[in-house]
């Protein structure tokens, strides 16, 4: 008996101020968030309850689609790019790298550390065209491939890539760092194992320990889908969600339709179609995962 | 034999070109720095010595980049040790306090992370402007508790805490609890020196995260005497002739306290990582 | 177990409540201040939000800065707040300051459709109804032709607005340059055309253009379109008012004509991504032969850190007429687009406690005199005699003549259609639009907000 009642309080000790922080913080705000996706117009002034509505609304509009579809590409080019090279980098470190493997890790994680903000201060200038050729316009013209010179950010053709990897850019250290951590964890004696059994390095790679890898890399797909879902600052201050449409993500038309457009109740409709996004495509993977160990 | 050397020399320029992908822009922007804002706008590769002069401007200018590095660092600071304190204790408490419920509210409170910040960001802003009628005005809008307390409860860190917590021997746990030390205690004195890798991680990265967040202390904060480092860096970009040298130095300096956090603590970082992927 | 989970619960819901009703109730119960009404020495803070910080000389809002500089000298309780929000960023922090009702003393916002939606939510002062009540009256202080240009403006019967500067645009050109090269002002819409191929073969660039901003691409549209059929032909296509609609030919036409600019490298490589200070840079350096820019530098160029051209060297003209077309040339010149385009408004709910009457009495009767002295086109009225710098005089000759002022491309839009106008500017620019798709896309959104009766 005594042991479950100081069970209770060490509980409650040990989990009440998370849960609280978490409930006033987090679900609370999602809550009436989500309650403000059957009113439309602005909470005080004139709040219309309007049912199903807006969830009917997102159907039909057409700049919804699109934000959707640019946001879809963002996940698969910087997500994608962030899990397939954030592996690739973290192999060479650890296969590839018998030296210099500290200075190597703390180089390849700098853009992490970097404000969002800033790097996209410091690509713009990289990508410039005029007043006069950026860092990459004056390589091409070196190069001399004249034709591809062009402003980067501004061209609706090559916007939303240039968003994309200058994100992409950005993120890779992160993720190598994790794969890193699950590769440090592989046991020798595995290696070995493979190596006597007359496996050359690729091989032992590909077939050992990428499988064992399979947990890590589960997690860190968990993580690109949440965080590329969510961009916000790298299209917005590259690009302002522009030319025309192009780097609208979905989260920038969310913004821009609570706060410039003023309502509200369709802004929420917008961020609930993210959330679930975000929580479909979670279970997605997992389910791939459970699916794989059956 | 010829294979092998092909292999290496190509695995060598490859790792060339990744730091210097990574570090480029670095590089560019410590060149910066030195440089006034029309030889940057004109592209100048070289150093120059212009550096006192574009930090003296910017220690001057009335855009209060020396109050904001104070903001950005109390935020940073407190909202770290607050959110290690409070995750730490979560993610010990799920993981050495099993119980099928727990658990399910585990999950609950793991779906909280795919929430995109966007959704929150209405509802949390007029909570916190009505707490400024109240007396709880000190926690309202334009403080800096109002930036912190939004970033406490991430469930990311208590995962992180729980995950690693899986390696803790939780023998050692019978043998204090036998010695009589209560749950707390045995937190304190055990836990907390014994995890100390994983503490550095979720220092690491709670603190880089509150450095560098944008959106929320643009939203929250009000008064450019409250502003944080990225809001300043923004700020400095509008103005009508931005001083591109200015620009430069500030990011510098911005960058500057987590990349030496990280890089004198990686080892941890990285031990406590692997500790998170067991 | 149970127990201790459901008063866990209860606790919870407890909690959620009280926050629930904290919310609602300080919303409710509006402005209650501890002081006394109409106390002109009890300590106050004059709080102000504006696109540009305070101190930049360019910016609408410094002479309110000095006002209260000065104000404060003989009202040491009284302070003030300056806030710099962006552009992109002033709507919403607006929208949420509505929302906690928090909207601060005065504020910059873009005049027009746009203040709208704070009229709806009656979170700024009525200037015809209520701008006496500071003690003098609205003809007093503002010149008419202002006054007149923010009713032209309003959608209301009424302005809700104070003007900041009176702004016009036109090309501004560099008369070294063209002395040397042997260039001369268009006067006609063709040989502008011609001007520019001519400048481009010299291998410089013709006009530079700050598209990152879009607006200043689709004034090509307008003047245009002006200057083939008419002033008010782009605002009454906003409104499909008298017949006219952007389905028009002539819109089609100047869509073609403007893109064609673009097309033809008279701006410049990856204008897309040129910003208002980039482009004054390439116009002051000689990248860049002209500009269309507005008024408002007038301020900056006196100055001769920033003016590196020299005032004596930057000439002023507005795109002639066209050549064929039904308006004449000695019409066309007098179009200039005119306006007042920055709103200044004032908080409702800080105004009704009437206690920043007597320093905005004092700030708006002092502003016409202020502006001119930094050098800002006042729309106040001045007492006293101006002295016009070079370029300042450029303006006012011009405006002098002008007989048929219009307003910009997108002043009589509905907000929806605005964004229709500007996100896709870019995209007609750079080729990627057609003039007819853009054209239509204008129309479509038109037809929703102003259906055909």
């Amino acid at each position: 008996m005594e042991k479950i009642l100081r069970d209770k309080k060490a509980i409650l000790v040990f989990i009440l101020p998370a849960i609280i922080a978490y409930t006033a913080v987090v679900f609370f705000p999602m809550c009436q968030s989500f309650y403000f996706t059957f009113f439309e117009g602005t909470p005080n002034v004139n709040f219309e309850f309007v049912g199903l509505q807006n969830y009917a609304k997102l159907f039909g509009d057409v700049n919804f689609k699109e934000s959707f579809l640019t946001t879809m590409q963002y996940f698969f080019v910087t997500g994608g790019g962030w899990i397939v090279f954030g592996l690739i980098v973290a192999l060479m470190l650890q296969y590839g790298l018998n030296h210099f493997s500290n200075a190597a890790r703390t180089i390849i994680y700098l853009p992490v550390v970097i404000p969002g903000v800033a790097a996209a201060a410091l690509f713009s200038k990289v990508l410039e065209v005029t007043p006069t050729y950026g860092l990459l316009n004056s390589l091409l013209d070196v190069m001399g491939l004249d034709s591809l010179i062009r402003g980067w950010t501004g061209d609706s053709a090559t916007a939303m890539w240039m968003v994309c990897l200058v994100d992409l850019w950005k993120g890779i250290g992160y993720y190598t760092i994790i794969f890193y951590a699950g590769l440090i964890n592989v046991p020798p004696e595995v290696e070995e194992a493979a190596r006597i059994d007359g496996a050359g390095k690729l091989t032992t790679i590909w077939k050992i320990v990428l499988p064992l890898l399979k947990p890590v890399t589960i997690m860190c797909v968990v993580l690109a889908i949440m965080n590329s879902l969510k961009v916000y600052d790298m299209p917005l201050v590259l690009t302002d969600g522009g030319p025309g449409r192009v780097t609208t993500v979905l989260s920038i038309y969310m913004y821009k339709i609570a706060f410039t457009k003023w309502q509200y109740g369709y802004g929420s409709t917008i961020a609930i179609v993210m959330l679930v996004l975000t929580i479909v495509l979670t279970q997605v993977v997992m389910r791939l995962d459970r699916k794989e160990n059956v | 034999m010829g294979k092998k050397r092909l292999a290496r020399a190509f695995k060598y320029l490859w790792l060339t070109v990744v730091s210097f992908i990574s570090v480029f822009p670095f590089f560019w922007m410590i060149i910066g720095s030195t440089n006034r804002s029309i030889d940057v706008t004109r592209g100048k590769l070289t150093p120059g010595n212009y550096f006192m002069e574009n930090l003296n401007t910017l220690l001057a200018s009335d855009q209060g980049f020396l109050r904001s590095l104070l903001n950005s660092a109390v935020i940073a600071v407190l909202t770290t040790i607050l959110a290690l304190l409070i995750s730490s204790l979560a993610g010990y408490g799920f993981e050495i306090f099993r119980s099928k419920a727990r658990d399910r509210l585990f999950s609950v409170l793991l779906l909280s992370m795919m929430v995109p910040f966007s959704a929150l960001m209405i509802p949390l802003y007029r909570f916190f402007g009505s707490l400024g009628k109240t007396p709880l005005k000190i926690i309202g809008l334009n403080t800096l508790p109002s930036v912190i307390i939004p970033t406490l409860s991430t469930a990311f860190l208590i995962f992180f805490f729980r995950q690693n917590t899986k390696s803790f021997p939780k023998d050692i746990l019978e043998a204090a609890r036998m010695d009589g030390l209560g749950e707390l205690a045995i937190f304190f004195q055990i836990y907390f020196p014994t995890m100390k890798a994983t503490y550095a991680a979720a220092a690491i990265i709670t603190f880089m995260n509150s450095w560098n967040n944008y959106l929320w202390p643009l939203i929250a904060l009000q008064t450019p005497d409250k502003r944080t480092v990225p809001l300043v860096i923004s700020a400095l970009g509008t103005s009508y002739t931005p001083d591109y040298g200015l620009i430069m130095t500030a990011i510098v300096i911005a960058t500057l306290p987590t990349a030496l956090v990280f890089f004198v603590m990686q080892k941890h970082f990285v031990a406590g990582m692997l500790g998170s992927v067991k | 177990m149970k127990m201790s989970k459901k008063s866990l619960a209860a606790i919870l819901a407890a909690a959620m409540m009280t926050t629930a009703f904290a919310s609602c109730g300080s919303n409710e119960s509006g402005n209650t201040s501890g002081n006394a009404s109409g106390d002109a020495d009890a300590p106050y803070t004059f709080k102000v939000i504006s696109e540009n910080s305070a101190d930049d000389p360019t910016s609408d809002v410094h002479p309110v800065k000095l006002a209260l500089d000065d104000y404060i000298k003989d009202h040491p309780n009284f302070s003030y707040e300056f806030e710099t929000v962006k552009k992109y960023d002033i709507a919403s922090k607006i929208a949420i300051l509505i929302s906690s009702n928090d909207v601060p003393d005065m504020f910059t916002y873009e005049d027009g459709t746009s203040l709208d939606a704070l009229i709806e939510r009656d979170a700024i002062v009525d200037i015809d109804e209520d701008f006496s009540r500071i003690g003098v009256e609205l003809e007093d202080v503002v010149l008419p032709g202002a006054i007149n240009s923010k009713h032209v403006l309003s959608n209301h019967e009424h302005i809700y607005s104070l003007p900041m500067q009176l702004t016009t645009n036109g090309v501004w050109y560099n008369k070294q340059m063209f002395e040397e090269k042997g260039w001369s002002v268009p006067t006609s819409w063709q040989e502008f055309q011609q001007l520019c191929a001519d400048i481009k073969e010299a291998g410089v660039q013709p006009l530079a253009c700050n598209g990152s901003d879009k607006w200043p691409i689709t004034r090509w549209i307008m003047l245009y379109a002006d200057r083939m059929e008419g002033e008010s032909v782009h605002l009454d296509a906003s409104q499909n008012k008298n017949n006219r609609s952007f389905r028009d030919d002539i819109f089609v036409e100047a869509a073609t004509e403007a893109q064609k600019m673009f097309q033809n490298g008279y701006f410049g490589e990856g204008f897309n991504t040129v910003e208002a200070s980039t482009q004054y840079q390439m116009f002051l350096t000689g990248q860049a032969a002209m500009m269309y820019s507005g008024s408002w530098l007038l301020a900056t160029w006196t100055d001769p850190e920033v003016n590196t051209l020299g005032e004596e060297n930057i000439g002023y003209f507005i795109p002639p007429g066209i050549e064929g077309s039904s308006i004449d040339m000695e019409h066309a010149s007098q179009m200039d687009d005119l306006s007042c385009a920055t709103a200044l408004c004032l908080g409702k709910e800080k105004f009704e406690t009437g206690k920043t009457h007597d320093f905005l009495k004092y700030l708006f009767t002092t502003m016409g005199d202020r502006q001119s002295e930094i050098g800002i086109m006042t729309p106040y009225v001045t007492t006293k005699d101006l002295d016009y710098s070079p370029t300042q005089q450029l303006i006012v000759d011009q405006l002098q003549k002008s007989q048929y002022p219009t307003l910009w491309f997108e002043a009589k839009m509905d907000s929806a259609t605005t964004d229709i106008a500007l996100e896709n500017a870019q995209l007609l620019a750079e080729g990627s639009m057609t003039p007819q798709e853009y054209c239509d896309r204008l129309a479509d959104s038109v037809d929703e907000a102003f259906p055909a009766e």
